[in-house]
C-alpha cells in the first residue's frame, strides 16, 4: 500500500511507472534524480536574477523549473511556479520577491517526496 | 507480401526542450514506440540536428534559453526539406497566446505541458500520418502537374456559356497565353475570332446532346501557323471540360501525306485527284453563292515530240518551266485563297486552271490569252531551245457543265478545237464543239480502220521540167475516200492523225505503198522516175524514220535514188541538230531530200544552208499570187536565186496557168507541178504516162 503523497499527483506517477527506463531503474527514479540534480541551479538562477531585478530571467527560470515539476507530477509546486512566472513576466517585483521566498522550501518538499517515491518498488 | 506488412522505415523524431526530464521521458516513450529520437536542448541545437539528422517530425518547446522555439520553427521552415516538415510545438496550457504565435511562426500542431506521455506517441503518429498524406497528395499533385505539362493539352473547366471556371495549362496548347498571364474570362478570348464566335453554340450543342464536339481552328502564333483542336466534353452538372490541343504537328504531317498523295513531284503542282476534290468544292461553293467559275484546259502543243526527240529529261525540264510560267501567270491574278493556286497538272502535258468568272465568258479570254502568250518564248532545254506553245480551252460553270467531269470534258473539247485550229490559241467552249468532237472521234476511228484495211489511196501528181515540160517524176499524195463522207481533204485527216498520234503509221503505210507501186511499174517494164513522198513534220524528228524508209525500200527492192523525201521547214527547225543528223543519214543512204512549202514556215537561212537537202519547193501560196502580185514575184525570185546559190534545185507547186509558167521560166525555176499540167492522178493513170 502506497501512501498518498500530497506533493505528487498519483496518476502522473502511475504513468511514469509504466514507462521503460534507459537503465534498469524505475523511470520515477530517473526523473527524480534529474529533478534533484537540475532544480538547485534553476533556483539559484531565480535568486540571482531577482537580486539584479531581472524579472524576465526570473520568469524564464520559473518556467523551466515548472516543466520539471510537471513531469514529476508536482502539481502544487507547478502552480506556485506558474504564479511566479506570470508575476515576473508582468514585472511585479514585490510580488516576485514574496513568491520567491516560498519556492526553495516547496522545491525541497518535492525532492523529498520524489525520494520517497523512488524508494518504493 | 501484403502492402501493409511491408517493413516501415524507422521514423526520426527530433525533440528540442531545455528541460532534461522532458528529454529523458520523451526519448523513453518515443524510442519505446519504435521511433529514432534525436534530442536538442535549445533552438540552435535543434536547427543543427535538423540539418544533420533529417527528422520526419520535430517537437519543439517554445520557451528555451537562447534561440527559442518560435525562432527555431522559423529557421527550420527555411531549411531544405523544412517547408513541409511537421513541427509540433510544446507549450503550457496556461499560455494560449503562445499557440497562436507558434502557428504564425509555422507550427503544424501543438501539445501542452505537462505532456501526457502515452498520448504523445499517438499524437506523433497521427501528425506523421497526416504529413504523409499531405506529402502523397503533393506528390500526386506534382505528378498530375508533370502529367499535364507533358500533355499537349490545356484543360479548362467551362460553364455552359464558355466562361472559364478553372484551368490547367499543359505543355503544348496555348503556351504563353495561359502561363504567366491572367486568365481571360472566357475560352473564346484565347481562340481566333472565327472559332470564338462558334464556341458558345458548340458549348450549348455539347450540353444538349451530351456528346463531345470538336472544333478546329488556326491562328498565327509568333509568325507560325498553329492549329488548335478544341474538344468540348459535357459534364453532368452543366459544365464542360474543354481540352485544347496543339495539333499543328499532326496537321503538318497530314499535309505532308496529302502532298505525297495529291501532288506531282516533278512540277510540285497538285495532281488530277486533288484537282477533282478541290474543284468539286469550288463549284459547290460557287453554286451556293450563285457565282460562276471558268476552267482553263491548257494543253502543251507538240509536247510529245520534245519527249520523243530530246529525251525525257528535256521533256521534264519543259514541264517544270511550264508549271513555273503558269504559276507566274496566276500570281498576277487576284486570288481568294492566297496559299493555294487554282492550278493542277492533269496529265503529261495538260494543266488546269480555275478562276472566278465575274463578267461574260469573254472576260476570261484576256486572262487565257495572257497565259497563252506566256508560252510563246522558247523554252531553254539544255543546249537548245524548244517551242512549246499552249492550246487553251475555256469552259464555264455552270453554263458549260454542272460538275467537274462535264466541265473538264468541254474545256478539253475547246482545247482540242484550239489545237485543230492551228495550236497556240485560246478557244472558248461552245455547245456544238461536243458534237464536233464526237464527229471527230468517229472520223478518227474510221481513219484507223482505213489505214488498217488498206483503203487509203496514194495518188501521183506528175512533176515536169520547166524548160521543156518533160516528165521528171511525181509527188505521192494521200487520198482518203470516206465511205459516207466522200473525199476528205488531206490537211484535215493528217491533222486528225497527228492529234490522234498515229501519223507515223500513215507515213509508213504511204511509204510502203509507194515502194510497192514503183516495184509494180518496174515489173511492168515502165520507165522508172523518182517519186516524192511527204514525211509528216510530226514524226520526222525520230531516229526510227531512217529505218522505216530504208525498210520499206528494201522490201520492195526500190533503189533509194527513186525516192525523194519531202519535209516542211517546221519539221527541221524544232531541233536543227537532230534534223541535220537525220537528213545526213538519209542523204548518205542515197535518198533525195526536198523542203516542202518553202517560205511559209519559220526558217533560218543559216540552218537551211547547213541542211544536206537537194531541192526547195516553193509553196503554192506564192505561186498563186504570181505574176500579178509584186511581193509574190519578188519572193519567188528570191527563193530561186537563194536555192541556186546554194546549188539546190527548185520546184514550184500549184502552177495553174501559163502566165505563172512564163514567170517561172523567166526566173529559171527548175521544175513545176500543178493543175496546169495534171492534178494528182490515180496510180494506174500515172503509170500509163511512164
Amino acid at each position: 500500500m502506497i501512501l498518498k503523497d500530497p506533493e505528487l499527483d498519483r496518476s502522473v506517477l502511475d504513468a511514469l511507472r509504466e514507462l521503460p527506463s534507459p537503465d534498469g531503474r524505475s523511470m520515477i527514479a530517473c526523473v527524480a534524480e534529474l529533478f534533484a540534480q537540475d532544480s538547485p541551479a534553476l533556483l539559484q538562477q531565480m535568486q540571482q536574477a531577482s537580486e539584479r531585478e531581472d524579472w524576465p530571467a526570473v520568469g524564464a527560470a520559473a518556467h523551466a523549473l515548472k516543466s520539471y515539476a510537471g513531469n514529476v507530477g508536482a502539481l502544487r509546486f507547478m502552480e506556485q511556479l506558474r504564479e511566479l512566472e506570470l508575476t515576473a513576466k508582468a514585472g511585479d517585483s514585490s510580488g516576485c520577491i514574496a513568491l520567491l521566498a516560498t519556492v526553495p522550501e516547496a522545491c525541497g518538499a518535492v525532492v523529498a517526496a520524489l525520494a520517497r517515491e523512488s524508494a518504493c518498488p | 507480401m501484403p502492402l501493409n506488412l511491408l517493413p516501415q522505415p524507422v521514423r526520426r523524431v527530433l525533440l528540442a526542450d531545455d528541460d532534461a526530464s522532458t528529454r529523458l521521458l520523451a526519448n523513453s516513450v518515443l524510442s519505446g514506440a519504435g521511433f529514432e529520437v534525436f534530442l536538442a536542448a535549445n533552438g540552435d541545437e535543434a536547427v543543427d540536428s535538423m540539418l544533420r539528422d533529417r527528422p520526419h517530425i520535430v517537437l519543439l518547446d517554445l520557451e528555451m534559453p537562447g534561440v527559442d522555439g518560435y525562432e527555431a520553427c522559423r529557421r527550420i521552415r527555411r531549411l531544405p526539406g523544412g517547408a513541409e516538415l511537421p513541427i509540433v510545438v510544446v507549450t503550457s496550457l496556461d499560455d494560449p497566446g503562445s499557440i497562436e504565435r507558434a502557428y504564425a511562426a509555422g507550427a503544424t500542431d501543438f501539445v501542452t505541458k505537462p505532456i501526457n506521455w502515452v498520448l504523445l506517441v499517438h499524437r506523433v503518429r497521427y501528425v506523421l500520418r497526416a504529413a504523409d498524406s499531405a506529402g502523397a497528395l503533393r506528390a500526386a499533385e506534382a505528378r498530375n502537374q508533370a502529367l499535364l505539362r507533358a500533355m499537349p493539352d490545356s484543360l479548362f473547366l467551362l460553364d455552359g456559356t464558355g466562361r472559364i471556371q478553372a484551368c490547367a495549362a499543359g505543355g503544348g496548347a496555348l503556351p504563353g497565353d495561359v502561363a504567366g498571364r491572367e486568365l481571360p474570362a472566357t475560352l473564346a478570348a484565347l481562340l481566333p475570332p472565327e472559332a470564338a464566335l462558334a464556341l458558345p453554340t458548340l458549348c450549348a450543342q455539347a450540353l444538349s446532346t451530351r456528346l463531345a464536339t470538336t472544333l478546329e481552328c488556326q491562328r498565327l502564333q509568333h509568325g507560325v501557323t498553329q492549329v488548335l483542336e478544341v474538344r468540348l466534353l459535357p459534364n453532368e452538372d452543366g459544365t464542360l471540360l474543354a481540352i485544347v490541343r496543339d495539333v499543328s504537328e499532326q496537321k503538318f504531317a497530314e499535309q505532308r501525306i496529302r502532298r505525297l498523295a495529291y501532288y506531282d513531284n516533278l512540277t510540285d503542282l497538285p495532281n488530277r485527284e486533288w484537282m477533282e476534290l478541290r474543284l468539286t468544292s469550288v463549284l459547290m461553293a460557287a453554286g451556293k453563292a450563285g457565282r460562276r467559275v471558268a476552267v482553263l484546259y491548257i494543253d502543251l502543243d507538240l509536247f510529245r515530240r520534245v519527249n520523243d526527240t530530246l529525251g525525257q529529261l528535256s521533256g521534264d525540264a519543259v514541264l517544270i518551266e511550264a508549271a513555273d510560267r503558269l504559276r507566274h501567270c496566276l500570281s498576277s491574278v487576284q486570288l481568294e485563297a492566297a496559299d493555294e493556286l487554282p492550278l493542277a497538272r492533269l496529265g503529261a502535258d495538260e494543266f488546269l486552271i480555275w478562276l472566278p468568272l465575274t463578267d461574260g465568258p469573254e472576260s476570261i479570254g484576256a486572262t487565257a490569252d495572257s497565259i497563252r502568250q506566256a508560252f510563246e518564248p522558247l523554252f531553254p532545254c539544255g543546249p537548245v531551245e524548244v517551242k512549246a506553245t499552249v492550246s487553251i480551252g475555256v469552259a464555264c460553270y455552270p453554263a458549260d457543265g454542272q460538275d467537274v467531269s462535264t466541265l473538264l470534258r468541254n474545256a478539253d473539247a475547246a482545247s482540242q478545237q484550239a489545237k485543230t485550229a492551228g495550236r497556240n490559241r485560246v478557244v472558248v467552249y461552245r455547245a456544238e464543239m461536243n458534237s464536233r468532237a464526237l464527229e471527230r472521234l468517229s472520223l478518227e476511228a474510221d481513219l484507223r480502220r482505213a489505214v488498217a484495211s488498206n483503203s487509203l489511196e496514194v495518188h501521183y501528181q506528175p512533176k515536169y521540167r520547166v524548160d521543156d515540160l518533160g516528165l521528171v517524176g511525181a509527188e505521192a499524195l494521200l487520198r482518203w475516200k470516206h465511205p459516207r463522207l466522200g473525199f476528205i481533204p488531206p490537211n484535215e485527216f493528217i491533222a486528225l492523225a497527228e492529234a490522234a498520234g498515229f501519223i507515223v503509221e500513215i507515213d509508213r503505210w504511204v511509204m510502203k505503198r509507194v515502194c510497192e507501186d514503183i516495184s509494180v511499174w518496174r515489173a511492168a517494164g515502165k520507165r522508172l522516175l523518182p517519186v516524192a513522198v511527204n514525211l509528216s513534220a510530226h514524226e520526222f524528228l525520230n531516229q526510227s524514220v531512217v529505218a522505216m524508209i530504208t525498210d520499206a525500200a528494201a522490201q520492195a527492192e526500190v533503189p533509194h535514188g527513186l525516192l525523194e523525201l519531202e519535209l516542211t521547214e517546221n519539221a527541221l527547225v524544232h531541233d536543227a541538230t537532230l534534223a541535220r543528223e537525220l537528213l545526213t543519214q538519209l542523204r548518205d543512204a542515197g535518198f533525195t531530200l526536198a523542203i516542202d512549202d518553202f517560205g511559209t514556215g519559220y526558217s533560218s537561212l543559216q540552218y537551211l544552208r547547213s541542211f544536206p537537202v537537194h531541192t526547195l519547193k516553193i509553196d503554192r501560196s506564192f505561186v498563186r499570187g504570181a505574176p500579178d502580185e509584186r511581193e509574190a514575184c519578188a519572193l519567188i525570185r528570191a527563193v530561186i536565186q537563194f536555192a541556186h546559190s546554194l546549188g539546190l534545185s527548185v520546184v514550184a507547186e500549184g502552177v495553174e496557168n501559163y502566165r505563172q509558167l512564163d514567170l517561172l521560166r523567166a526566173e529559171r525555176c527548175d521544175y513545176l507541178q500543178g493543175y496546169l499540167m495534171d492534178p494528182a492522178l490515180p496510180a494506174a493513170t500515172y503509170a500509163a504516162m511512164l
